[in-house]
C-alpha cells in the first residue's frame, strides 16, 4: 500500500509541478518580433501534455490502490532488509564527498569517502579495504595531474597549500 | 581520385611515423573515451598542440585516430559499469550493461566492439566516395527538416517503455522539459533557471548522463545490497560467434546509414545518431520486448550509429568546411594551425591530406578491432573485483572527472541531482532511454521548429510540406504507427494468466 501510495503523490506532485511550470512559462518575458513563436510556445507544449500524462497516471495509480486495498499487502515488501538504512548511508557518504572535496581538497576527501563506503556492504578483505583507498586515489591524482594536467579540487586554507605542493 | 589515393598510400608509406601516430592515437582515443567525463573533444583538444611538430597529413592522422577511438572507447564503462565514458555511449548501457549483468560482459564488449567497426568503416567508406553530393543533402537540411528529424527520434519515447506507454510518454516529456532550462537560443530570455546564473547555459548533458547512468546504478546497487541480483559471478570474455554477430546485420545496416547522415549534418552529432539509431531498431525488431534487458540489437545500433556518425561529420567538415560536431569543430583549429582552410577547394589543393585522412581512418577503425579486442577482454576481468571497492571508485573518477571538464563545481552538482533523478526514474518504472532522448533532441526539436514556422510564415502546413521534411515525418508517423500496432499484436498474443499459477509459469519459464 505504501508504494501504490507514494507513486499517488509522486505523480500528483509532478502533475501540479508541470502546471505550475505551464504558469511560470506563461509569464516569461514576451518579444514583439517572435510573438507567435516565443520562449513560452515549446515550454508551454511540453508542460501541458506532461500535466495530462502526469494526471492521467494518478488516476491509474488510484484506481489501482482502491483495487488493492482489500488485499493485506505487507509493507516494504520487495525491498531488501536494511535497504533504506544503506540507501541513506551511501547517499549522505555521496553527498558528504562532494563537500568534502571542496573544504578538503581531492586527496583527504577521496581516501575517506573510500575508506567509510567500503564498509556499507559486506566484504571481508580488510587489507584490500585499507589499501585500495589510499592506492587509487594516488593513482588517479597523478594520473589527473601529471598525465593530462587536468584540474583536481584542492580543497581551501591550508589544504589547498597542500594540494599546491603535491600535484 | 585513384592517383589521389595512391599518391596518399605512397605518402603514408613513405612516413612509417603516420602508422606509429595512428596507433597512438587510437588507444589515446579509447582511454579518453572510456573515462566518465573526459570525451573525444577533450582527447583531441589536448592533442592540437603537439600536430605543431608534425606535418599536416601526420597532425590529422592523430586527430581523427583520437576521435575514431573515443567514439568506441566510451561504450566500456557504459557497458560494464552503466558509467557512459562519453556522451554517444549513453543508450549502449541501455542493453550493454543488462547483458554484462548477466555475466556476458565480454560478449556485450564484442558486440559493440565490432558494430562499432562495422559503423566505422562504413561511415570512412561514404566519406571517401560520396562526400561532395553528401554535403550537397546536408545543405538541403533546413529548420523543417531538421524538427522531422527530431521528430523521428521523439515519436520512440513512448513505446521504449516496454511497458506502460503513458510512463514512457511521462519520462520522454520530462527530459524535454530539462532541456527547456536556460536561454532561449531565439530570443535570449532565461528560462526556468530560478535566479541561477550557472543554469543560463542550461544543463550540463554529460553531468546528467553520467549522473542518470552511473551514479544512479551505484546507489540503488548499495540499497540493495549483496543480493543474488547484484553479484556478477560468472564474467565471460566470450566475443559473440558469427552467426550471432550476423543476426544483427539489418540494424547494423540501417544504423550506420542514419549514422552517416545524421553526422554529416552540421550541429548534431554521434550522440543524436546513436539515439535514433536506437529508437529505430527497437521499433523495427523483431522483439522490442528484450530491449532494456540486454538486446544485442540494443547494442549493435547505438554503437554502428555513432561510429558511422564519425566519418559522417568529417563530410561537411572537408567537403563545405563546416564542422559536423563538437569535435569536428576543435579539429579545425588543427588544420587552421597549419594554414589549411577546409572548405570546398580543399579536396583539390589538397588532396594528399584528404586521401590521407580517408586511409588513416579506415586504418584506425581496423586497428580499434585489435585494440579492442584485447581491451575488451582484460576490461571484462574488472567486474570480478569486489563491488564494495569498485562502486565507490566509479563515483570518486565520475565526480573527478565531470569537474575536470570545466573545473567547475556546478557540473558536479548537476550530477548529483541527476543521480536522484535517475534512481526516481528507476524507483517509479519510467523508461530511463525515453528520458535521454528527450534531452537530446529536446533543443533540435524546439529551435528547429520555431524557426521553420518563422521561415514558413508561422504556416504548420507550408513547414511540414517541405519533401525531405515530409518525408521524414510520415516516416515517423508510419514507424509510430507500426511499432504500436506491433505492441499490440505482442500484447494479444500472449495469454493472459488466469491464475497465479499461470502468471508464475508465463514469468518463469524453468
Amino acid at each position: 500500500m505504501i508504494s501504490k501510495l507514494s507513486e499517488i503523490i509522486v505523480f500528483l506532485g509532478l502533475t501540479l509541478a508541470s502546471i505550475a511550470l505551464w504558469f511560470n512559462a506563461d509569464a516569461l518575458p514576451t518579444s514583439k518580433r517572435y510573438a507567435q513563436v516565443d520562449s513560452d510556445l515549446w515550454p508551454k507544449i511540453v508542460f501541458g501534455a506532461l500535466a495530462i500524462c502526469c494526471a492521467i497516471q494518478m488516476i491509474k495509480a488510484v484506481s489501482k490502490a482502491l483495487k488493492a486495498q482489500a488485499e493485506t499487502e505487507a509493507t516494504g515488501a520487495g525491498k531488501a532488509q536494511g535497504y533504506y538504512l544503506r540507501l541513506g548511508l551511501i547517499s549522505a557518504l555521496v553527498l558528504g564527498y562532494f563537500f568534502a572535496l571542496n573544504q578538503i581538497g581531492f586527496l583527504f576527501a577521496t581516501v575517506i569517502f573510500l575508506w567509510a563506503a567500503a564498509w556499507v556492504l559486506p566484504y571481508r578483505n580488510l587489507l584490500a579495504k585499507l589499501l585500495f583507498a589510499p592506492l587509487f586515489t594516488v593513482m588517479l591524482a597523478l594520473f589527473f595531474s601529471y598525465a593530462l594536467s587536468l584540474p583536481l579540487p584542492r580543497g581551501e586554507g591550508i589544504f589547498y597549500d597542500l594540494s599546491q605542493a603535491l600535484f | 581520385m585513384l592517383d589521389a589515393f595512391a599518391s596518399a598510400a605512397g605518402y603514408m608509406l613513405g612516413n612509417p611515423m603516420c602508422f606509429v601516430l595512428i596507433v597512438f592515437s587510437v588507444a589515446w582515443g579509447i582511454m579518453f573515451g572510456s573515462i566518465p567525463g573526459l570525451t573525444g573533444i577533450v582527447g583531441v583538444a589536448l592533442l592540437i598542440p603537439f600536430t605543431f611538430a608534425f606535418d599536416p597529413i601526420e597532425g590529422m592522422l592523430l586527430l581523427g585516430g583520437v576521435y575514431v577511438g573515443s567514439t568506441f572507447g566510451g561504450s566500456i564503462s557504459a557497458i560494464l559499469f552503466n558509467t557512459p565514458g562519453s556522451p554517444e555511449a549513453a543508450c549502449t548501457s541501455l542493453d550493454g550493461y543488462p547483458m554484462a549483468k548477466r555475466g556476458e560482459a565480454g560478449k556485450a564488449l564484442g558486440i559493440a566492439l565490432a558494430a562499432s567497426a562495422v559503423g566505422g568503416i562504413f561511415g570512412t567508406l561514404v566519406l571517401m566516395f560520396a562526400a561532395p553530393p553528401l554535403a550537397r543533402l546536408a545543405l538541403e537540411f533546413g529548420p523543417a527538416e531538421y524538427f522531422a528529424l527530431a521528430v523521428l527520434g521523439i515519436t520512440a519515447i513512448a513505446s521504449i517503455g516496454g511497458g506502460s506507454l503513458v510512463k514512457g510518454l511521462i519520462a520522454g516529456l520530462l527530459g524535454l522539459a530539462v532541456a527547456t532550462v536556460g536561454l532561449d537560443p531565439l530570443t535570449g530570455i532565461a528560462r526556468f533557471n530560478f535566479g541561477n546564473p550557472m543554469l543560463l547555459t542550461g544543463v550540463s548533458f554529460i553531468g546528467a548522463i553520467i549522473g542518470i547512468f552511473a551514479l544512479a546504478e551505484v546507489i540503488q546497487r548499495f540499497a540493495d545490497g549483496p543480493t543474488e541480483a547484484n553479484a556478477m559471478t560468472e564474467v565471460s570474455t566470450k566475443l559473440p560467434s558469427l552467426a550471432e554477430f550476423l543476426a544483427t546485420k539489418a540494424t547494423l545496416l540501417r544504423s550506420s546509414v542514419i549514422g552517416t547522415i545524421i553526422g554529416a549534418l552540421p550541429g548534431v552529432g554521434a550522440t543524436t545518431a546513436a539515439f535514433i539509431s536506437y529508437s529505430e531498431a527497437f521499433r523495427w525488431s523483431k522483439h522490442p520486448e528484450l530491449f532494456g534487458k540486454g538486446s544485442p540489437e540494443g547494442i549493435a545500433a547505438p554503437e554502428s550509429g555513432n561510429n558511422s556518425a564519425v566519418g559522417g561529420s568529417m563530410i561537411p567538415l572537408l567537403a563545405l568546411g563546416i564542422p559536423g560536431s563538437a569535435t569536428t569543430a576543435v579539429m579545425i583549429g588543427g588544420l587552421t594551425i597549419h594554414g589549411i582552410v577546409p572548405g570546398p577547394m580543399l579536396m583539390q589543393n589538397n588532396s594528399d591530406l584528404v586521401y590521407s585522412v580517408f586511409i588513416g581512418m579506415m586504418l584506425a577503425n581496423i586497428l580499434m578491432l585489435v585494440f579492442g579486442l584485447r581491451a575488451a577482454r582484460v576490461f571484462a576481468l574488472v567486474l570480478r573485483a569486489p563491488y564494495p571497492l569498485v562502486g565507490p571508485a566509479i563515483v570518486v573518477l565520475c565526480m573527478t572527472g565531470v569537474f575536470a571538464l570545466n573545473n567547475n563545481v556546478f557540473d558536479v552538482v548537476i550530477m548529483l541531482t541527476f543521480g536522484a533523478v535517475g534512481f526516481f526514474l528507476k524507483s517509479f518504472g519510467l523508461p530511463v532511454a525515453s528520458f535521454i532522448i528527450g534531452l537530446v533532441l529536446g533543443p533540435i526539436a524546439e529551435v528547429s521548429l520555431r524557426q521553420g514556422l518563422i521561415l514558413a510564415d508561422y504556416d504548420l502546413m507550408t513547414l511540414v510540406s517541405r519533401p525531405i521534411a515530409g518525408t521524414l515525418l510520415a516516416l515517423s508517423a508510419l514507424s509510430l504507427a507500426y511499432g504500436l500496432w506491433g505492441q499490440f499484436r505482442a500484447r494479444n498474443a500472449t495469454p493472459k494468466p488466469v491464475t497465479e499459477t499461470d502468471a508464475k509459469a508465463q514469468t518463469d519459464p524453468a
